[in-house]
């Protein structure tokens, strides 16, 4: 090894030349809230990263240190000066500094060895676990696939949310919004959706990119650290641009996600990404244009704020077998204030993405967690995501919440009601129970199946409501205990066949006898 | 702030198209346009703005060289003659900096020639360290 290392030592001495090309530089006029003005760079190119040098000059051994470079991305481009971000510190920054143009548009360097590791917005580890070797330069900005090099959705993304799973499921390769208003559960459902993925055979396994922006760093490093304790982190890569971060590092995060994703995609594999969440990328994006001097439209927010969400999201996509085969599958996270879903920011991303899961605040404080709402949750791809085995159980469920909600109201007068309307309440009334799911407990989707199976075929109305997930839980326990195969059968199958349906109804009517006996 | 650095560029632009009385008659009625529009309190911004610009533009003219030592200037001149298009070799500043170890580094406004040992070094660092 030290013999490899002399050696490579030897070539780079013996090779040693300096022949660099002239660069183009530019001088800083004035610096402010994060936002350069440059005079000079003749040639820059839009989001080119530019290098920042002070006048001072620094010896080698104080050069060394690479991390005290400063960059910024060029955003405006106009007759006299340019004008750049800073990514990074903006006190380094000076009037009078040289701005060396680096030729390079904006990218950052991927390689397999990010899984496992908690990086900022230009890709940088900050994990304190050392270098990620790079294998590729990923563009941050790259064009989406057109439509002749997509492949329709038709592989199921299992959530473990029962909820989500049935009602509202999920496609590789597809976009499903989860908004409602803050403290509804957003995160932790798209948490779950990460640690159900250990669940998945490791050949198929999708690998997921959970992205931060503007959150409290101790919630990064809570759901960092319950992702380490599921063993979610092996295939997960955390990217955080904390609230305390310069605007420019929260407008970035999102593009070095899907940039990430992207590597992961072109190698064939499926990705899960989650961007929670995308309106404080907006706020983001709207104080960077502001102080650009970009004229301000509704809410204050640059005329282009669509687009800064349609071109992110629409990278999120599956592919033909020609470009690998692989898919993205996007999990935006968007916050409301009041319930109010028809503001500006969710009505765009509502628009783009191919679903929305809503969480309610009112089912929240009701203790119905995951708060979903049914009636305003929906899925554009529907059963084409679906399993034949969920498909045949969670049929009827949508329909019989629907008509639950309708009846809801009547609840108070149910001495009055005729028996069919009662026994409808009463079975409903248990569904939205086996609904709930506590958090960080995903479940695999042969157990949904059971679960569902148990629920939509009513097996559950001789119990009282507050013990159905005591009930469920034992069912898995006896199922897993003493017929492990109808388990097995249902998850390499990813049906419901009529002879495993006629054992698992045996199952649980026997279940059902002897749990009323007690 | 924009705007005091729009008019005193506009001003060294006027200073290096005309002189004498043209000039006089100019600034005259800069300041009656100032009166006009009260604008004169950015009068102390103007004139500082363009003081930098002028010290921009003079520094631009000409190449700073940044050698070792006194006795590198001669070779790194000679390198300098192949970018003759982008350096003004006729006006050469030369400062000597230790840190850069050896070679030279060219830059006037716009353009900047890094050949120095430094850069070299740095740049094998990073492919060793990769």
């Amino acid at each position: 090894m030290s013999n490899a290392i002399i050696e490579k030592l030897q070539k780079e001495i013996e090779n040693f030349k300096v022949e660099s090309a002239p660069e183009s530089i530019g001088t800083v006029l004035e610096t402010a809230d994060g936002v350069v003005n440059i005079e000079g760079l003749e040639g820059v190119q839009m989001t080119e990263m530019v290098r920042f040098s002070s006048g001072g000059s620094k010896s080698v051994e104080e050069s060394l240190d690479q991390t005290g470079s400063t960059f910024g991305l060029v955003l405006n481009i106009e007759e006299d000066s340019v004008k750049a971000v800073i990514l990074g510190d903006p006190q380094s920054i000076k009037e009078g500094d040289s701005v060396v143009k680096t030729g390079k548009i904006l990218s950052v360097p991927v390689s397999e060895e990010i899984l496992g590791r908690v990086v900022d917005s230009l890709a940088n580890p900050i994990d304190g676990e050392g270098t990620i070797k790079e294998d590729k330069q990923m563009l941050v900005e790259r064009p989406a696939f057109g439509v002749i090099d997509r492949a329709p959705v038709d592989t199921p993304l299992q959530t473990g949310i029962k909820a989500i799973d049935s009602m509202v499921p999920i496609g590789r390769g597809q976009r499903e919004l989860i908004i409602g208003d803050r403290g509804t559960g957003k995160t932790t459902i798209a948490i779950d959706t990460i640690i159900n993925q250990k669940n998945e055979p490791k050949e198929t396994r999708p690998v997921c990119v959970y992205v931060a922006i503007g959150q409290k760093e101790s919630k990064t490093a809570k759901i960092v650290e319950e992702l380490r304790k599921q063993g979610a982190m092996d295939y997960t890569v955390v990217l955080s641009a904390a609230a305390s971060k310069p605007a420019a590092e929260l407008f970035l995060a999102p593009y070095t996600g899907v940039a990430i994703a992207e590597y992961f995609m072109d190698k064939g594999r499926d990705v899960l990404i989650i961007y929670d969440d995308l309106s404080k990328q907006a706020a983001a994006y709207r104080q960077m244009s502001l102080l650009l001097r970009r004229p301000p439209g509704r809410e204050a927010y640059p005329g282009d704020v669509f687009y800064l969400h349609s071109r992110l999201l629409e990278r999120s996509a599956k592919v033909n077998d020609s470009h690998g085969g692989g898919s993205i599958t996007a999990l935006p996270i968007i916050e409301t204030q009041e319930g109010d879903v028809s503001a500006y920011i969710p009505t765009n991303v509502i628009s783009i993405t191919d679903g929305q899961i809503f969480l309610d605040s009112n089912l929240f404080n009701k203790g119905i967690r995951p708060a979903i709402d049914v009636g305003l949750s929906v899925s554009r791809v529907g059963s084409a995501a679906q399993t034949k085995a969920m498909k045949k159980v969670s049929g009827p469920l949508k329909l019989s919440l629907a008509q639950f909600r309708e009846l809801e109201a009547f609840m108070q007068f149910s001495s009055d009601l005729d028996d069919a309307t009662k026994e409808k309440i009463e079975s409903s009334v248990r569904t939205v129970e086996m609904l709930k799911q506590k958090n960080n407990s995903p479940l695999p989707f042969e157990k949904q199946v059971v679960s569902l199976f148990f629920i939509t075929n009513n097996f559950g109305r001789d119990f009282p409501v507050d013990q159905m997930l005591v009930i469920e839980s034992e069912l898995f326990e006896k199922i897993e205990n003493e017929s492990p195969e109808i388990m097995d059968e249902i998850r390499t199958s990813k049906k419901l066949e009529d002879e495993t349906k006629e054992k698992l109804t045996s199952f649980i009517e026997t279940f059902v006898k002897n749990r009323k006996a007690e | 702030m924009k705007k005091a650095a729009t008019y005193a560029a506009m001003l060294y632009k006027v200073s290096q198209e005309k002189s004498g009385s043209d000039l006089g008659t100019f600034f005259s009625q800069f300041m009656k346009r100032l009166e006009e529009k009260k604008e004169t309190k950015l009068l102390p911004t103007i004139l500082s703005e363009l003081e930098k610009k002028t010290e921009r533009e003079s520094q631009g003219k000409g190449t700073t060289l940044i050698v070792r030592d006194s006795d590198s200037v001669v070779a790194a001149k000679k390198a300098l003659e192949s970018f003759s298009e982008m350096f003004d070799t006729s006006e050469v500043t030369v400062k000597e900096d230790k840190n850069i170890v050896g070679g030279f580094i060219a830059k006037n406004n716009t353009n900047l020639l890094d050949r120095s040992f430094k850069k070299g070094l740095l740049e094998m660092y990073q492919r060793l360290k990769s």
